[in-house]
């Protein structure tokens, strides 16, 4: 069951950035860190099983940054259970860096033997229900730096009893974890499936929120896609801006993949997330 | 139907081109060959044909997108017939490896140098170069040696400019050695 003060002591950690390779030369251009980045987001999969020289850029960005993992391939949804040589590395990897907190999807991204490629929906049922928990629980065994997790978008609707809304809550409940927000993936939803972004948010635990990733996508034969490809549009910061205001929200991160911009483009961005946050005393 | 049952066709459905096509035109019956009863279809035949195939669409376009990234030179040397090609090739599943886009595209190349026509060498030469580069960024130590027929390090790679290359890592926690020796000219060192 949620224990709201274990999520609570985390520490603010700011304005961050989801670490590309084509940032690493603005990100490490001097000793000590970019002054308009608090801490960054790295992507398991870029880190596991590699070479030396990925190893030397973790080193490098470790000794600058924060860095936050973010699993993709973890399959927390998967009802055949985890891929224990993975969580294995998975592991490894989080305890070198000890991080406050590391984050993975609520989704599936294999299944039969077969791995899909992407972040895949589950639909919001008792059953899936009881598959994430269970291998989160599992998950907990082998990892104990806290866990959040993150909403998806999805093209298809598997129905379920449940809201996704509901959903999400009742999976932070049962296992304690905290939330990482995902406000485009948020509107880019309420877009594609006609719902209320504000009143989806009213269904969720908002003290569970503990970090957010926020970037703009692009629309594709009538549905929005979160390509992480363009700027933020006004609605998802106006979004951030109402969940900033209600949520005790411990740091944000610009996920930008993409058809990227100059790095003071990004400055920009980050920017205007600092102040936002800063209106509502989540960081200094 | 269990989750079990819905994750496993589902996983088909999304990166299986032909059983999609058989399932658009009698989803009933390519759910029944799949082992799925009438009474558990219902929940995968309620799902929109649209949404199914605009997801497992955004799948390939991803996986090509990251292929394209990890072999920016062939692509973009190969035009439209790179995107040709990987349409072919995607039947094959993406690997279940740690570094699953890299092995994606270490695994096309291996395609495209089996189904490419003869008379692309310089396309298959750059392909190669490529992929070896893309080996380099895996652990482990390693001899890579090449003979070249173009110039598959310079932007031109039609230029004729036959030379060996050889890739060293004798410890796997050093950076790897690349030497290039011009056949018909002086040995020299091109980088670390």
């Amino acid at each position: 069951m949620f224990n709201p003060l274990s999520l609570q002591s985390l520490p603010p950690l700011g304005v961050g950035l989801g670490f590309r390779a084509p940032f690493a030369s603005a990100l490490l251009k001097t000793e000590t860190k970019h002054s308009a980045v608090d801490f960054l987001e790295i992507t398991v999969e870029h880190y596991l099983d590699v070479g030396p020289a990925k190893q030397q850029e973790l080193s490098a960005l470790k000794e600058r940054y924060t860095l936050i993992p973010h699993g993709l391939n973890l399959s927390l949804g998967s009802a055949e259970g985890l891929d224990f040589d993975y969580l294995k590395q998975l592991s490894s990897l989080i305890q070198q860096l000890d991080p406050p907190w590391w984050s993975e999807h609520v989704c599936f991204t294999r299944a039969g033997g077969i791995q899909i490629g992407h972040l895949s929906p589950l639909p919001f049922s008792a059953e899936a229900l009881d598959v994430l928990s269970e291998n989160i629980e599992t998950v907990k065994q082998q990892i104990s730096t806290p866990l959040i997790l993150e909403n998806i978008t999805y093209m298809l609707s598997l129905g379920g009893e449940l809201k996704e809304a509901e959903f999400l809550a009742e999976l932070c409940n049962r296992t304690g974890c905290g939330l990482l927000l995902d406000i485009t993936n948020l509107y880019i939803n309420s877009v594609n499936h006609a719902y209320d972004a504000y009143a989806f948010l009213d269904k969720l635990p908002l003290d569970q929120v503990v970090q957010l990733h926020f970037v703009g996508g692009h629309s594709e034969q009538g549905y929005l896609i979160d390509s992480h490809s363009h700027p933020t549009p006004e609605p998802i910061w106006a979004l951030m801006e109402e969940v900033l205001k209600r949520a005790p929200v411990k740091g944000v991160i610009l996920e930008r993949d993409d058809n990227l911009p100059t790095f003071e483009d990004l400055v920009f961005e980050l920017e205007r997330a600092r102040k936002i946050g800063q209106r509502y005393g989540r960081w200094p | 139907m269990s989750l079990l049952q819905q994750q496993q066709i589902l996983a088909r459905l999304l990166t299986d081109v032909e059983l999609r096509q058989q399932f658009e035109l009698n989803g009933p019956a390519t759910l029944l060959s799949l082992g799925i009863s009438n009474a558990d279809a219902d929940a995968l035949l309620a799902l929109a044909q649209s949404q199914l195939k605009l997801f497992a669409d955004t799948l390939l376009q991803k996986r090509l997108h990251m292929i394209t990234k990890m072999l920016p030179r062939s692509s973009q040397a190969m035009g439209t017939e790179f995107k040709a090609l990987f349409k072919q090739y995607a039947q094959t599943p993406l690997p279940d490896l740690a570094q699953k886009h890299l092995q994606d595209a270490l695994q096309f190349v291996s395609w495209l140098q089996l189904n490419l026509p003869a008379e692309q060498a310089s396309w298959r030469e750059l392909l190669d170069y490529e992929a070896v580069d893309l080996k380099t960024r895996l652990p482990g130590r390693g001899l890579i040696f090449r003979r070249y027929h173009f110039a598959v390090w310079q932007q031109d790679i039609a230029q004729q400019s036959p030379a060996l290359c050889l890739w060293l890592r004798l410890n796997p926690g050093a950076n790897w050695w690349y030497l290039r020796l011009p056949i018909w000219s002086n040995l020299y060192k091109v980088k670390e």
